[in-house]
């Protein structure tokens, strides 16, 4: 059953046709906010509250205003905004915030690389940062992340090179020389 | 990779011709692709959530709750529509009466015309309060209100009119003013006495209900003021408790049974029963359970269980959408038998029906643990035994301590539950001693 047969039994009634809907988007679902969290009992939190979300809402869901793939990483975008906003107001007013840890992986040049990447991409605004994240992590194309931003395939390219392009400049020397001689050893 | 690194310069080449893929773009790319999250979802959770999500799914969204949520921005409007036509009428009546009333009054007062006939019951009450006003003794006055009144005859005087008005001076309004700040007084002193008589009881008399200015609202109010209230999740999506000895209330319950008086109601808690009360079984490190609310039926409780916490250790509950409000009943550390464990308390007032599945994350300290609550909403009957313990002490708690959210609550339930668990004999003899005492009452 493709996304708009669903959608459309949905709005009929016939609520369970959403299955089809969660098993085809779940695992880049989760990809996409574990990348953005790094911490597995906050993406699975984050991911059911997804798509709960998406289930209460398909019936005022507007096929003509973009794709269900898209629909559901704004929900997922909105739904880690909100998590860190809960855990901030949480930290101010009880001292505790709720999962901080990051669950990173055990090998060490994988926990280096992350390590590195998150670096640099923690000096780019969200948006940049979701695009390079969409784009080189989870392979859409530009066409697919333009539907989720709402924009068009040309203004998300040139935020990608735009992206790109600031990650290089704040790209210290030091790492380059680093990854230049490993690479050459 | 190289293939990949090779793809995404392609792409950059391609959206600006002058871009050069030099060694550093190359770099970059590639530290970003090595840098790719390699973690799967995790199989159980993802089938659990498919199964909820069906569950769900599959239950039909006929009730006028659930269409109501759908629409909530047209039902909003609509509110706001039918209030504004039902009070329209309803405002332009109540004005008219009033200007009625206006002209009516400012008739009276300018023509000297007796006032319009009021019923036989009132004329005899203000009758019985112009009896009692002129035959109050001086003492009842207040010396404020003698040095005002010698102020006035002062005045009089000084205008050549007689010091002390005469009766027939004063205006039928004057009197008529005077009748019904009488009939407020005598009527607020009946109040005042009825309330404690209320307060007053035969064996159980509260201790410090003894002052006949404190009234049985007064004694609400003080319950409502120590407990917890309802919060709403959009504004506080997290609590947290801390785990750590509390005041004991079991003794004091005890001591007070003993003496044959009543509890005053901020003396015994849901939090004091809790804390104090021996419970043997083992309680895993960390359990959430959701489960029914025996005196709300429209609400749920969500019970936390840590076994083993460090003194003072602050536990996270996050609560999901699907709940509306919470408040935390109590929470404390069960000390006396068993191993150390602490349990907090919530009623939960769902944003659906009290079968929505909900989510709630318990979280403790570093290295974090967390547990979820199961979804699917477990019968009090067949919950661990933890769980009964705590929802029969925190019945008897709201009871006893006259609780402004105890619903339903009963003590013969309350009893009955806590007869199913492996509290200790002697606290379910008290909680039946205190049935009795509350009977007698």
């Amino acid at each position: 059953m493709d996304d708009m047969s669903a959608v459309a039994a949905c709005r009929s009634g016939e609520r369970t046709a959403f299955r089809a809907i969660y098993e085809r988007y779940v695992e880049r679902i989760y990809a996409f906010v574990y990348a953005k969290t790094f911490h597995r009992e906050t993406a699975e939190d984050i991911v059911s509250e997804t798509f709960m979300k998406a289930l209460n809402k398909i019936a005022s869901f507007d096929t003509t205003k973009g794709t269900v793939q898209a629909w559901l990483y704004r929900i997922a975008s909105n739904a880690v905004i909100d998590h860190y906003r809960r855990a901030k107001r949480t930290t101010a007013s009880d001292t505790i915030e709720i999962a901080e840890e990051h669950d990173y992986a055990h090998d060490i040049s994988e926990r280096e690389a992350h390590a590195k990447a998150m670096k640099l991409l923690a000096g780019i605004d969200p948006k940049k940062r979701d695009i390079i994240v969409m784009r080189v992590w989870q392979e859409m194309s530009f066409k697919e992340i333009a539907d989720v931003f709402g924009e068009n395939e040309p203004q998300v390219k040139m935020t990608f090179y735009r992206a790109v392009s600031a990650l290089k400049k704040a790209m210290p020397l030091t790492v380059f020389l680093l990854l230049s001689l490993g690479r050459a050893l | 990779m190289k293939k990949e690194v090779e793809a995404i310069l392609a792409e950059l080449r391609e959206i600006d011709p002058s871009f050069k893929p030099d060694g550093k773009s190359r770099e970059l790319i590639e530290t970003l692709l090595s840098a790719k999250p390699k973690a799967k979802i995790d199989a159980a959770f993802r089938a659990q959530l498919r199964k909820d999500i069906l569950a769900r799914a599959s239950r039909k969204r006929t009730t006028m709750i659930d269409l109501m949520m759908e629409h909530r921005r047209i039902v909003s409007i609509a509110a706001i529509l039918i209030a504004a036509i039902v009070s329209a009428p309803v405002i332009t009546v109540l004005m008219r009466d009033r200007n009625a009333f206006s002209r009516d009054e400012r008739q009276s007062t300018d023509d000297r015309i007796a006032p319009p006939a009021r019923p036989e019951a009132y004329e005899k009450a203000k009758r019985g309060a112009n009896e009692r006003l002129s035959s109050s003794t001086q003492s009842e006055v207040s010396p404020i209100g003698s040095i005002v009144k010698e102020e006035k005859a002062r005045t009089r005087a000084a205008k050549g009119a007689s010091p002390v008005p005469a009766d027939d001076a004063e205006t039928e309004h004057d009197k008529d003013k005077a009748a019904d700040t009488a009939l407020a007084q005598t009527k607020k002193a009946d109040m005042r006495r009825e309330a404690f008589a209320e307060n007053a009881d035969e064996g159980l008399a509260s201790p410090k209900a003894a002052a006949p200015g404190k009234s049985a609202a007064m004694g609400a109010s003080i319950a409502r003021a120590g407990e917890n209230p309802f919060l709403a999740r959009e504004q506080y999506s997290g609590s947290t408790f801390t785990c750590g000895p509390r005041s004991a209330a079991m003794n004091t319950l005890s001591q007070y049974l003993r003496a044959k008086r009543m509890p005053p109601a901020q003396a015994v808690t849901p939090e004091g029963l809790i804390n104090t009360a021996g419970y043997s079984d083992d309680i895993p490190p960390i359990a959430v359970t959701h489960t029914a609310c025996q005196w709300n039926t429209a609400h749920t409780l969500l019970v936390v269980a840590i076994g083993r916490p460090s003194q003072g250790e602050v536990i996270t509950v996050a609560f999901s959408e699907a709940v509306r409000e919470y408040r935390l009943i109590a929470n404390g550390s069960i000390i006396p038998s068993g191993p150390n464990a602490c349990i907090a308390v919530y009623e939960i007032v769902p944003a659906g029906t009290v079968d929505t599945p909900i989510l709630a994350r318990a979280t403790r300290g570093a290295p974090t643990r967390s547990a979820l609550a199961a979804p699917a909403i477990t019968e009090l009957s067949s919950a661990p035994m933890h769980v009964r313990y705590a929802a029969a002490l925190a019945e008897f708690g709201l009871l006893v301590s006259g609780s402004a959210y105890k619903g339903t609550a009963d003590h013969a339930h309350a009893i009955a539950l806590a007869e199913e668990t492996r509290i200790t004999d002697s606290i379910v003899s008290m909680m039946r001693e205190m049935k009795a005492a509350a009977e007698k009452r």
